[in-house]
């Protein structure tokens, strides 16, 4: 059945970003109508690690992980202040030390410099050989991201937010360099003049359609998931993070370790040869949605041996399954979050590039701001004119 | 006293099956495969029986092609001791497996086989009764629970009225169920171990086995879709829909 809705804010999306959004706006006395193709998290959100921290190199970064870990931590239940642990070498010592001196002293979040003795009794089963400089927050942590996600739509839908679920955007409509609607994939049709489009991955496609060419690709980015029944706390009581081996860990309840590795972006990355490596394992997805969720048993082993060097106790745990998700990627990293230029009132939420899940609920705030006319300077570092 | 594991390579459980275009049979052309979890059960529980001292070995039998190589590995990884990789490129069927195994376990001389219940992949359900039959050996099914007691097997079986428990005498057979135990993950300096533990490769004729097949599917089709649910306006539109569209009232 095909149905005519009109609102004054449209949101597509219900991963992070799009529930910061809906849930921003169900406090505004406006008509807001919620979008989402599955369910709230269905898409890369649901599979992030969800680790939360304010440590990163861009400011703008920062401040939106301060805003966004403030939203994550009113939310019962969803948010475990594990603290979280962002250790390096040499190499990148000084500039990570004034990374934390200007998170402190200039944004006041909390978060403090330690030696590599104070780390080892932070994380006592994780060498830390080499490591001389580590940024500590012990009041950050990791969170439940489907948890998160599905509380901030039920919040915002209690205040009024219309959620329409099992649908998705297939045409955004533009006259005169003005939005003015969408058309559903059920033939429904949606009359707004601002629409939030924080739909990550998908984004690139339906904004082809108007032809904009939105500079963002889709890597495929996986963890290897530790089985270690009853003793994940006491290996790993906090998330850990190394710059020289560009490697994470976090424990998941009291039986689960999950590990993931990147491949450099918003932070230092000291060894370049495994670096490098990332570009051949973690490969470009052509089309959204498409690809292998499941991982292979030399994907976990390629990652666990980022994690060998500092703890083999973690690292030769039992393997058990692993999972895959798929990364919203921006040339420098840095999200891709603007007013489609010729379309007013399309905003786009996207190329989140692994750092979506922390920065989103603030990103979605920030955005739903925007579109009531209160844009934020900071967005200015997202601009896709940056790439032009 | 050996213990005798056969384990199957099928597509893995969390892949969406697909049916072949042309309706002949699942598509397996690069999709995920792993050990049929019934089986990884079966493993585990004669790993635990040699960790309990009450067995010495645990080899570990494949009937299928070159990659059930993997599936074996993994099965060794977890703690098994040596594989047979008996290679045919047939579709194997549980007759033919049953033969096969009849085969290695007279040339090994176990004193307990034990397998998973079914695959998941045909649901056949078979061979195990088929092996037990073949040899001439008692057999406990759907096993939940399993002692062992000088050369008595003592077996829960989950059936359908509760849990029945039977008295083996041994060598058996034992088809593990769901509930026997939760198998471990291998760990990586396993995994590395389990590169150089021996694996054999045999074929079915070696064990003067025929693995011909011996049914021919004639179909293989998918479940039909599920139509999307509308909401109703009025009480009285449900009825209707019931009446003339359901036909249920």
């Amino acid at each position: 059945m095909t149905e005519k809705y009109s609102c004054d804010v449209l949101v597509v999306g219900a991963g992070i970003a799009g529930a910061g959004a809906a849930y921003y706006l169900s406090g505004q006395k406006l008509n807001v109508i919620q979008v989402e193709t599955d369910h709230p998290a269905s898409g890369p959100t649901g599979s992030s690690s969800a680790v939360c921290h304010y440590f990163y190199l861009d400011r703008p970064l920062s401040l939106l992980a301060k805003r966004g870990i403030e939203i994550l931590k009113d939310l019962p239940g969803a948010f475990d202040q594990s603290g979280v642990l962002w250790a390096c070498g040499q190499k990148t010592e000084a500039v990570n030390r004034a990374t934390v001196e200007r998170i402190r002293n200039v944004e006041g979040s909390r978060i403090e410099g330690l030696t590599g003795a104070q780390a080892s009794e932070l994380l006592p089963h994780i060498n830390m050989d080499g490591i001389t400089f580590a940024a500590w927050e012990d009041e950050s942590g990791h969170c439940d991201p489907y948890g998160a996600t599905n509380e901030l739509v039920r919040r915002a839908r209690e205040s009024g937010v219309k959620f329409l679920g099992g649908r998705s955007v297939t045409d955004i409509h533009v006259a005169n360099g003005q939005t003015t609607g969408v058309t559903l994939s059920d033939g429904s049709t949606i009359t707004t003049e601002r629409v939030i489009l924080a739909t990550g991955v998908w984004s690139k496609a339906l904004l082809s359609k108007l032809g904009v060419n939105l500079p963002v690709y889709i890597e495929r980015h996986f963890m290897a998931v530790m089985s270690a029944p009853g003793i994940a706390r006491k290996l790993l009581p906090h998330c850990w993070v190394d710059d020289t081996y560009n490697c994470y860990a976090r424990p998941e309840g009291e039986n689960t370790i999950l590990i993931g590795a990147w491949g450099g972006g918003g932070t230092s990355v000291e060894n370049e040869a495994l670096a490098s490596d990332h570009h051949k394992m973690n490969y470009r997805v052509d089309v959204a949605g498409q690809f292998d969720r499941t991982i292979t048993q030399e994907e976990s082993i390629w990652i666990i041996n980022h994690l060998m060097p500092r703890s083999p106790e973690i690292a030769e745990l039992g393997i058990r399954p692993g999972y895959a998700c798929q990364y919203d990627m921006s040339a420098d990293h840095l999200p891709v979050v603007d007013e489609i230029p010729g379309a007013n009132g399309l905003f786009v939420i996207a190329g989140s590039s692994g750092h979506g899940f922390k920065i989103g609920p603030a990103m979605g705030e920030a955005v739903a701001k925007w579109a009531l006319g209160e844009r934020q300077e900071l967005m200015e570092t997202f601009s896709m004119a940056r790439f032009a | 006293m050996k213990i005798l594991v056969p384990v199957k390579r099928v597509v893995d459980a969390n892949v969406k099956v697909r049916v072949k275009a042309d309706g002949s049979a699942v598509e397996l052309a690069n999709v995920k495969m792993a050990m049929n979890p019934f089986d990884e059960i079966a493993v585990e529980e004669a790993i635990r029986l040699k960790e309990a001292g009450k067995a010495d070995e645990i080899i570990v039998v494949s009937i299928g092609p070159q990659q059930a190589q993997e599936t074996l590995r993994t099965a060794l990884a977890m703690g098994a001791d040596r594989a047979i990789l008996v290679k045919t490129d047939e579709q194997t069927e549980p007759l033919g497996v049953a033969k096969v195994l009849k085969g290695v376990v007279d040339a090994e001389q176990p004193g307990l086989v034990i397998l998973g219940k079914q695959a998941i992949d045909d649901d056949s359900n078979q061979t195990g009764q088929m092996l037990a039959a073949l040899l001439g050996w008692a057999q406990g099914t759907f096993a939940s629970k399993v002692v062992l007691d000088g050369d008595k097997a003592k077996v829960t079986r989950e059936v359908d009225g509760g849990l029945q428990t039977v008295e083996l005498k041994m060598p058996a057979i034992i088809t593990a169920d769901l509930r026997l135990n939760q198998p471990r993950y291998a760990s990586l300096p396993n995994i590395m171990k389990a590169k150089k533990k021996p694996l054999d490769e045999k074929s079915p004729a070696d064990y003067g086995a025929d693995v011909k097949p011996r049914l021919k599917v004639i179909k293989t089709e998918e479940p039909s879709g599920r139509k999307a649910g509308v909401k109703v306006k009025s009480v009285a539109e449900l009825v209707d829909k019931l009446k003339n569209e359901a036909g249920v009232l």
